[in-house]
C-alpha cells in the first residue's frame, strides 16, 4: 500500500500534520527550493519532532553558481541524517556523491523526467526515488513503477506547478502598469474565464494548474505507487488538514480534477 | 574560432543558412524534436543534408529533444543509427535515456546537451562532462559572469543563444499548452501561450482594465556583446528560429558572419554594429535585448501591449539566375518598375539599384511584380549570383 507524504505551510502545520497518520512530510529548504508555501532553515529541521515519520528535504531550485557554496554546506548537514533530498538540478547528484549520500536522492524535475527510460537512466546513477510528472497518464505512470527498481513519488493532491520563470513577472507588469498593489494571491484570468493561480517570490514567478488536482477517487488504481504526496501550497491550512484526512480514509468525492490522469497530451500537432 | 550556429527547418532553409555564412546548422528530424510545426527533415534529407554541409567543411546537429513517454521510444534506436549512418556531427538531447541509449548501444554519435536541460551552473556541467556530453547548450538565464566561470572551472565546450525567440521560463519547466490545449509543450507542442494576453487579479480583483497581463519577453539579441562572449570562449553562438523564413535566416546569419569575421579582423567598431544592429531591427517583429546576460531582466525586457508583431514585406525576390545581362528571379513580394531595391549575397556588399523594365517568363513587360513565386526577369549590368535576394531598399541605414 502506498504511503502518504504531504508538505505544509507552516511549522504550525507541520506539526498538526505530524499527529495525523501519514507517513512522511516534505520540507522545503530556504534558499534551495521553489514552488512552496513554507520554507525553513535546515538547523530547524533537527528540532523537529518527527514522530518517526519519513522527512524529505526538498532542494528543487534550479541551481546557479552562487547557489552551489550554500548547496553544499546545507548537504553537508544533511549527509548522516535520516532523511530524503528531492532535488530538481543535477547538481545537487554532483555534491552528493562527493559526500558519498547518493542513495537519499530523489529526482523530482516536475515536467522532464517522464518515461521508463528516463527513470532508469537516473537509476542507474544510484539514486534511491523519482517523483514522477503529473503530465502523463496513469498507465504510463504504472508502467513507469512496473519496470523501474526505484521508489516512485506522486502528486495525488495540490496544485501543480505548470510554468515557472526566473523573472518577477507580476512586479514587472505593477511597474509597467505603475500600480502599488499588496495582493495576497494573484491569479491570470485567460480568456474563456479559466483562473491559474499565479505566484511570485525570491526566485522568480510560478503559474499552477487551474484546479487542484485530486486524485482520492482513483487511489487503489495506482496503490503499487510508492508515495502518495498531497502538496499544501496555494490551499488554506483547514482545507488541506480536512483533505489530508479524507485521503488517509480514501473517501470518494464528487466533481474532481485530475488533470492528465486519463487522458494524454497531444505529441503531434498536425 | 568560434562557430556561428543557424536554424535549418528544411532543406532549403539549411542550404540558405549555409552559403549565408553559418560554420554549422541544427534541425530536428520527422520524430523527437521539439519544433513540431516545422516541416521537420525525414532521413534521406538528412543525408542530403550532411553530404551538404561536410562538402562545405561544415556540421549538422540534429535534434532529439522531446521529453519522451513511454510509447515515444519505440524506433528511437534504430533512428539513432540511422543518424550515425547519416554522417550527423551530432544530436542535441534533453532527455538522458538518449544519452543512454546512445552511450549503451556504442552507436557513433556526439551528444550536446539541449538548453531544455536548465543548465546554469559549473557542477552541472561537470555531471554532463563525466557522462560522455560534448557540448553544453546553456540555459538562457545565464549572466556573463555565470558563463565565465563555468567555461572556466569545467573547460566544458559552451554553446548559447545570441539571438532570437526566449522562452519566458526556464526552458523545460513549462507546460502550459498542455493545459490550455492538450498540446504538449516538451514534446514540440508549444502552442507560446506565454505570450497570451491575461487580466491579472489580486485577491479576487482585477489589478488593471487596460493593459493586459503577458509572460512574453522580448527576443535576445547579441550583437552589441559578441566581443564579450568570445572573450568569455564560448565555442558556439547560437540562433533561434526553425520556423522563420529564409529570407530572415539568411539576413541575420549574414549579419552575425560579417560581424564575427570583422571582429577577428579587428574591424568591428562601433559604427558597424550599429549599422548591423538596423539591418536586424529591419527583419525583426520584435523588439530584443540582452535579457540576462548584462543584469537580471525587468519589465523593460519584456512585452505588455500585446502582439504587435508585423509580418515583414522586405523580401522581394530570390535570385535564380544569372546570364551576364538578365536576372532571373522568383518574386516573393509586390515590387514595381521605379522602386528602389537591393540585393544581399553571402560573399559581397550590398548592391542598390532602380527597378528596371520588368519581363515575365515569356519575355512580356509587366513592370509590377505582384503574384509570389512568380517568375520575372530584368536587366542588370551588375553580376550577381543564384540564392542572392532582392529586398526593399535599405539604403537609409
Amino acid at each position: 500500500m502506498s504511503k502518504l507524504v504531504v508538505s505544509a505551510n507552516s511549522k504550525k502545520q507541520i506539526d498538526s500534520l505530524l499527529s495525523k497518520n501519514i507517513d512522511g512530510v516534505i520540507l522545503s529548504i530556504k534558499g534551495l527550493a521553489v514552488n512552496a508555501s513554507f520554507y525553513i532553515d535546515v538547523d530547524s529541521i533537527f528540532s523537529i519532532d518527527f514522530k518517526g515519520k519519513e522527512v524529505f528535504i526538498n532542494l528543487n531550485k534550479i541551481m546557479h553558481n552562487s547557489d552551489l557554496a550554500y548547496l553544499r554546506m546545507v548537504m553537508n548537514k544533511l549527509k548522516n541524517k535520516d532523511v530524503k533530498i528531492l532535488f530538481y538540478d543535477i547538481a545537487v547528484y554532483n555534491i552528493a556523491k562527493e559526500y558519498n549520500m547518493i542513495d537519499k536522492l530523489i529526482i523530482h524535475q516536475d515536467h522532464l523526467n517522464a518515461s521508463i527510460l528516463s527513470n532508469n537512466f537516473y537509476s542507474s546513477l544510484g539514486i534511491c526515488g523519482s517523483y514522477i510528472t503529473s503530465d502523463i497518464t496513469y498507465k504510463q505512470l504504472l508502467d513507469i513503477k512496473k519496470n523501474s527498481n526505484i521508489k516512485i513519488m506522486f502528486t495525488v493532491y495540490g496544485y501543480e506547478p505548470i510554468f515557472y520563470s526566473r523573472r518577477y513577472l507580476i512586479t514587472n507588469y505593477l511597474k509597467y502598469i505603475n500600480v502599488s498593489d499588496d495582493s495576497k494571491k494573484y491569479k491570470i484570468v485567460s480568456d474563456n474565464g479559466s483562473e491559474y493561480p499565479i505566484n511570485e517570490e525570491e526566485y522568480g514567478t510560478t503559474v499552477y494548474t487551474p484546479e487542484v488536482i485530486n486524485l482520492i477517487n482513483y487511489l487503489d488504481e495506482i496503490d503499487s505507487i510508492d508515495y502518495f504526496v498531497m502538496n499544501s501550497n496555494n490551499i488554506i491550512d483547514s482545507e488541506f488538514n480536512k483533505m489530508v484526512d479524507k485521503f488517509i480514509n480514501r473517501e470518494k468525492m464528487d466533481d474532481t480534477y485530475i488533470g492528465f490522469f486519463n487522458t494524454d497530451t497531444i505529441y503531434k500537432v498536425k | 574560432m568560434v562557430e556561428l550556429l543557424a536554424p535549418a527547418g528544411n532543406l532549403e532553409r539549411l542550404k540558405i543558412a549555409l552559403l549565408y555564412g553559418a560554420d554549422a546548422v541544427y534541425f530536428g528530424g520527422v520524430n523527437y524534436s521539439l519544433r513540431a510545426n516545422a516541416k521537420n527533415l525525414k532521413i534521406d534529407e538528412i543525408k542530403e543534408a550532411c553530404d551538404y554541409a561536410h562538402s562545405l567543411s561544415k556540421k549538422v546537429y540534429v535534434t532529439v529533444n522531446i521529453v519522451f513517454h513511454n510509447d515515444d521510444v519505440l524506433g528511437l534506436e534504430d533512428y539513432l543509427r540511422q543518424l550515425a549512418s547519416c554522417g550527423v556531427d551530432a544530436i542535441i538531447v534533453s532527455d538522458p535515456l538518449v544519452l543512454k541509449m546512445v552511450f549503451d548501444n556504442k552507436i557513433d554519435l556526439e551528444v550536446h546537451l539541449s538548453t531544455q536541460y536548465s543548465t546554469v551552473n559549473y557542477e552541472a556541467v561537470n555531471f554532463w562532462k563525466d557522462m560522455g556530453v560534448k557540448r553544453i547548450v546553456l540555459g538562457r538565464e545565464t549572466s556573463k559572469e555565470e558563463i565565465k566561470e563555468i567555461i572556466d572551472k569545467t573547460g566544458m565546450d559552451v554553446e548559447m543563444f545570441i539571438h532570437g525567440a526566449m522562452c519566458a521560463s526556464y526552458s523545460g519547466r513549462c507546460v502550459l499548452s498542455n493545459y490550455f490545449t492538450n498540446r504538449d509543450a516538451n514534446r514540440g507542442g508549444c502552442a507560446q501561450i506565454c505570450r497570451w494576453n491575461f487580466d491579472l487579479l489580486g485577491d479576487d480583483k482585477k489589478i488593471d482594465t487596460k493593459t493586459k497581463f503577458t509572460m512574453s519577453s522580448k527576443d535576445l539579441c547579441m550583437l552589441e556583446y559578441l566581443d564579450d562572449i568570445i572573450s568569455l570562449g564560448v565555442k558556439s553562438l547560437k540562433v533561434e528560429g526553425r520556423m522563420r523564413s529564409v529570407y530572415y535566416i539568411a539576413t541575420v546569419i549574414n549579419v552575425y558572419r560579417r560581424a564575427i569575421d570583422e571582429y577577428y579582423m579587428g574591424k568591428l567598431t562601433k559604427e558597424r554594429i550599429k549599422y548591423f544592429r538596423k539591418i536586424l531591427n529591419r527583419v525583426a517583429n520584435r523588439d530584443s535585448c540582452d535579457q540576462f546576460f548584462n543584469c537580471f531582466p525587468t519589465e523593460r525586457e519584456q512585452y505588455f501591449l500585446g502582439r504587435e508583431e508585423v509580418s515583414n514585406q522586405d523580401y522581394l525576390a530570390l535570385i535564380d539566375d544569372y546570364d551576364g545581362e538578365y536576372v532571373t528571379a522568383i518574386s516573393k513580394n509586390y515590387f514595381k518598375k521605379g522602386d528602389r531595391v537591393q540585393i544581399i549575397s553571402p560573399k559581397r556588399e550590398v548592391i542598390s539599384f532602380t527597378m528596371p523594365d520588368i519581363y515575365d517568363s515569356n519575355g512580356n513587360i509587366i513592370n509590377v511584380s505582384n503574384h509570389p513565386e512568380e517568375i520575372i526577369r530584368f536587366k542588370l549590368d551588375i553580376p550577381v549570383e543564384r540564392l542572392d535576394m532582392m529586398r526593399t531598399s535599405q539604403e537609409e541605414i
